[in-house]
């Protein structure tokens, strides 16, 4: 049998992933967590007298530590699911990765398992985050010189 | 050339299932002799978990044949595992001869076909083959950590957790093996592991086509064919493969789609995969309605998609085969 007649047999049968209702979950599930995240700020910034940056810097703090216990009692992965893209990308996605890969590297020992296997998944955020940082501060530096305002 | 090789003194003269929790609570739970609470099976990890479940398979398939480990003379199988390393520890209490076989999903019938060649060719008289899979072995062999809380693909399988074994003797018995035929490695530019049904399909049709011809027969011919784990997606375009060819196949059912219940039971997604999928309901389910005279032939059908995670990352194709053996009842 010829390819091309399979891929067309393949193509008739594709299942189709409900697109709509799971952008409409990830965006309430992304919103939600928005919402929560600014009334970290404004708890941290208004409340408790934290200066503005300490504030942002506290929030993720706050996100990352809730998701990775989460995690841990196997109460985000039901979550994750339901909202996709939601959490997947804010920091929520990136503490699961995390911790997740961790989780699963407690068979192989703390060091060549829990110690090395944490960055698995998460390792590239953090590899494109400080690259892309410093060639940013790089072309920035350079602008300054040459007197732009930023 | 696709061989098909013919046997005339095999005979199956025992089986044993061994699965988890959620292949016990799935349609075909009752004909698993039996099942661990724990995908770990009490063990510290899911590969030590993996080679309980294949030793104890192996044990029972070995007291229902009234055999020691003295008379066995070989045992064959294989697992989803890093260089099947769970078979590996799995036989080493057997002290008994010992052949590796990797065929991913489509272990169960490759290691059969090798065994019965032995039998046939009466090198050996009694040979145990297992195929054994396990859920949270093989989610971290070929996928994420299993807390990873990403959405998965409609058309994504669920590994089954389980070992099957078998027995093959020269002894007759209920069961015969009539033929296999060993299927060659298929390209079809498939590029998508979440979607691994709609590959092995292909593998599925160009081996049981060619099996059919080279045994001159028609799938009418059989009582049931019954395919590995092409799951919901898969044996749909398993079936417009071969009506394209102008053959219509009313008598498939496919393991990964009767394994579970994809409306009781959660996180099912396409249905079952894995070497366990056709072992558990092959060796228990269809074992059973043959011996209780419901269905006469059978033609089982393992399919496997043949990639590593290494292969995948590298974006190559995604090697498949599938392998068909001949079952029938006899008097």
């Amino acid at each position: 049998m010829r390819l091309e007649k399979y891929k067309k047999i393949v193509k008739n049968n594709e299942k189709k992933e409900k697109y709509l209702r799971n952008s409409l979950l990830a965006f309430l599930g992304g919103g939600t967590l928005g919402v929560i995240a600014q009334s970290l700020i404004d708890l941290y910034y208004n409340v408790l007298n934290f200066k503005k940056d300490e504030s942002f810097a506290l929030m993720s703090i706050t996100i990352v530590f809730i998701t990775s216990i989460l995690t841990l009692f196997g109460v985000y992965k039901k979550v994750g699911k339901i909202f996709g893209a939601g959490l997947f990308v804010p920091t929520t996605g990136f503490a699961n990765s995390l911790t997740s890969a961790s989780i699963e590297g407690r068979y192989e020992g703390f060091i060549l398992g829990v110690g090395s296997k944490a960055f698995s998944l998460a390792g590239s955020v953090i590899f494109y985050g400080i690259s892309f940082s410093i060639i940013f501060l790089i072309i920035s530096q350079i602008l300054i010189f040459f007197g732009v305002n930023i | 050339m696709i061989s098909t090789f013919k046997f005339n003194n095999v005979f199956i003269i025992s089986s044993a299932t061994v699965s988890g929790p959620k292949e016990k609570e799935g349609p075909l739970g009752n004909y698993i002799d039996y099942s661990y609470d724990d995908v770990m099976a009490g063990t510290s990890s899911f590969e030590l978990g993996e080679s309980k479940m294949i030793t104890l398979a192996m044990q029972l398939a070995m007291q229902k044949a009234h055999l020691s480990n003295n008379e066995i003379d070989l045992i064959i199988g294989g697992d989803l595992t890093n260089q099947i390393s769970s078979s590996s520890e799995a036989v080493m209490n057997f002290k008994t001869s010992f052949i590796g076989v990797y065929g991913a999903c489509s272990t169960s019938m490759l290691s059969l076909i090798n065994s019965a060649i032995f039998i046939e060719s009466r090198l050996a008289n009694n040979v145990v083959s297992f195929a054994s899979s396990n859920y949270g072995s093989a989610e971290r062999q070929f996928r994420y950590p299993l807390e990873y809380g990403v959405k998965k693909k409609e058309t994504a399988t669920t590994t089954v957790s389980g070992s099957g074994a078998i027995i093959l003797s020269n002894i007759s018995s209920k069961i015969k093996v009539i033929s296999g035929t060993v299927g060659r490695v298929c390209n079809v530019e498939w590029q998508n592991p979440n979607d691994m049904g709609s590959a092995m399909a292909y593998a599925a049709f160009d081996t049981i086509l060619n099996h059919l011809k080279n045994e001159k027969m028609t799938p009418e011919d059989y009582d049931l064919i019954v395919t590995g784990d092409l799951s919901e997606v898969g044996s749909k375009v398993l079936l417009d493969l071969f009506n394209e060819y102008g053959i219509e196949i009313r008598n498939h059912v496919d393991a990964g789609n009767m394994i579970y219940d994809k409306n009781t039971q959660k996180d099912v997604y396409s249905g079952g995969s894995g070497c366990a999928c056709l072992s558990l309901v092959g060796y228990g389910y269809i074992f059973n309605m043959m011996i209780d005279k419901k269905i006469k032939d059978v033609l089982l059908v393992g399919t496997g998609c043949l990639h590593s995670k290494i292969s995948a990352a590298q974006k190559s194709v995604i090697p498949i085969i599938a392998h068909a053996v001949h079952l029938r009842r006899v008097e």
